[in-house]
């Protein structure tokens, strides 16, 4: 895993503005939530850390090493999709072992990898399934064992649990929570949805317009909003937040 | 709750009703549940179709045959295989059809192979001019055969444009360098009909790619190559089976090129031969015939293969 930093990212299509002088640092092993409404700018900053968007301006860094102009390929970046984006014409093993393939590791050592994902991410035994055959919840299983499978220097997840039921959402939130704590996985996870982001996040960077409103813990984000834009976008109801005692 | 079109496969419920044809008739005469005028407004809206097929169709095939078999050269008398034993058993005729199936596979191979590239870069990406680039790709679709072959001789002929600069660049006598009229050239003119045809099918099918599966396999370490080899492939696999029964059907078609480059005597130029030669109408009606249940039968075959929209 590594540390990633955006420095002055920004990033225009003619006269709009996607991402406007964007600046985070993401910690090893951190999870960083990015959190905004529809069009404010977060996938943009996803898709320029995986390699899929060039910045007009401004730096990507991995650890030390600039990144901005490296193809998407050669990122070790896992990215995790909201539709789960799994390659239909493959079994759940070769999905996940994908990875690993174009690296040249060797079949046996792959599949086994694969196995060891599946079965640590609850869907062990269906390595030879076909994945439109798995429910949603599974897919996305598969979708983040396959992205875990290169040993990412950044896992991005765009929207990962949008679509997916209320109570699955929440069984999920949880597991994966657990399983990118322990796996000590360096994350950025992009969503909309405020609870999911305080849930799932060590900090959040609430995103409005191509611009960083604020960077900070869930606990800071809803104690103290650095303004109303802020205050208005994670205003919940308690009761869905974990750090709030009552 | 069962949905409105959930087991009711079979016209009718609320009232006695015959079962199979009968009872989609008695729904048609007499509709009275939602399915049933549901049947009814699909067969009134395939009742002009049904007509053409029977008369314009049908009948001019099932005409087409008894020509074929009739012993008469004027009126359609009597029962003969002749016609058939000359096609299949007459050197010629095999040589004919030998030069039809390479020419129309050659051709068909080299043309989905250029179709994937221009069918890859209109729909992956961003180009400028776009549509004037469609439109020219697509243009000679709506071009006789007849015009491409001009076309082909204006640029590859003996005072061809491309042919002039080639023999300036390389020293070379026009004559020496010139193929319009030689079966290259005819393969050439086959394959600028052929190409946009094998787009437009391509392009349907690449709307429908996923994209983010593609992306997930570049950030997998998947280079541009290996992503179309494992990902978009697979995806477009339909596509390319569709592109080949529209193209090698094409190919099999064209006739007004051949009019013009007459340096490979194939199936639809022979039929026009054995016509305009002493009116031969047994040999002609066998040879349409025979193309049409080849064609008919490659189709069927070729349809398992594909979801694409290539039909009969």
């Amino acid at each position: 895993m590594a540390r990633v930093t955006l420095d002055s990212v920004r990033k225009t299509y003619g006269d709009t503005t996607a991402m406007d002088g964007v600046s985070f640092t993401v910690g090893d092993g951190e999870v960083l939530g990015v959190l905004g409404p529809s069009g404010c700018g977060k996938t943009t900053t996803l898709r320029s850390i995986a390699g899929f968007e060039t910045p007009t301006s401004g730096t990507i860094r991995f650890d030390d090493d600039e990144v901005t102009h490296v193809p998407p390929e050669n990122r070790n970046v896992g990215l995790v999709f909201q539709e789960y984006a799994l390659f239909d014409n493959m079994t759940v093993a070769e999905n996940v072992a994908f990875g690993p393939k174009m690296r040249g590791v060797d079949k046996t050592a792959r599949r086994e990898r694969a196995t060891d994902l599946l079965e640590l991410l609850g869907i062990g035994g269906f390595e030879d399934r076909d994945p439109t055959t798995l429910s949603g919840g599974q897919q996305q299983r598969v979708g983040l064992a396959r992205a875990l499978a290169i040993e990412p220097s950044i896992l991005l997840l765009d929207e990962p649990m949008t679509g997916l039921d209320a109570k699955l959402k929440t069984r999920l939130q949880r597991e994966v929570g657990d399983l990118l704590a322990e796996l000590d996985v360096t994350g950025l996870y992009v969503t909309h949805d405020q609870e999911e982001a305080m849930v799932m996040c060590d900090r959040v960077a609430v995103v409005n317009d191509g611009r960083v409103e604020q960077i900070g813990t869930p606990r800071e984000i809803y104690e103290d909003p650095a303004n109303d834009f802020v205050a208005e976008f994670v205003s919940l109801d308690p009761p869905a937040l974990p750090f709030v005692e009552w | 709750m069962a949905d409105g079109h959930a087991g009711t496969d079979a016209p009718s419920t609320g009232r006695d009703r015959r079962t199979g044809v009968a009872g989609v008739l008695d729904a048609l005469s007499d509709p009275v549940t939602e399915r049933d005028r549901e049947y009814r407004r699909i067969a009134a809206l395939c009742a002009p179709f049904a007509a053409l097929v029977l008369l314009a169709g049908l009948y001019p095939l099932a005409e087409v045959v008894r020509i074929s078999v009739s012993t008469d050269q004027y009126r359609s008398v009597g029962v003969s295989l002749g016609a058939y034993a000359t096609l299949f058993g007459d050197p010629y005729y095999r040589s004919v059809a030998f030069n039809s199936l390479w020419l129309a596979a050659g051709t068909t191979v080299v043309s989905v192979a250029l179709a994937v590239p221009i069918a890859h870069a209109l729909e992956k990406y961003d180009l400028p001019g776009e549509d004037l680039l469609v439109t020219l790709v697509s243009f000679p679709i709506s071009l006789p055969g007849i015009v491409a072959a001009f076309m082909i001789l204006v640029l590859f002929g003996n005072n061809g444009l491309v042919t002039a600069i080639v023999a300036a660049l390389t020293g070379s006598r026009p004559l020496d360098v010139a193929f319009a009229v030689s079966v290259p050239g005819l393969f050439v003119a086959f394959v600028y009909s052929m190409v946009p045809r094998a787009t437009l099918i391509l392009r349907g099918t690449y709307a429908e790619v996923d994209e983010a599966a593609e992306e997930a396999a570049q950030s997998l370490g998947a280079t541009p190559f290996e992503t179309f080899r494992y990902v978009t492939l697979p995806q477009i696999r339909p596509g390319i089976t569709g592109a080949v029964i529209l193209t090698f059907r094409t190919g099999l078609a064209i006739f007004g090129t051949l009019i013009v480059i007459q340096t490979l005597v194939v199936w639809t130029l022979q039929i026009s031969r054995e016509l305009g030669n002493g009116w031969n109408v047994q040999v002609a009606g066998a040879m349409a015939t025979v193309y049409f249940l080849f064609t008919f039968l490659f189709t069927v075959l070729g349809l398992r293969y594909t979801s694409a929209e290539v039909g009969l």
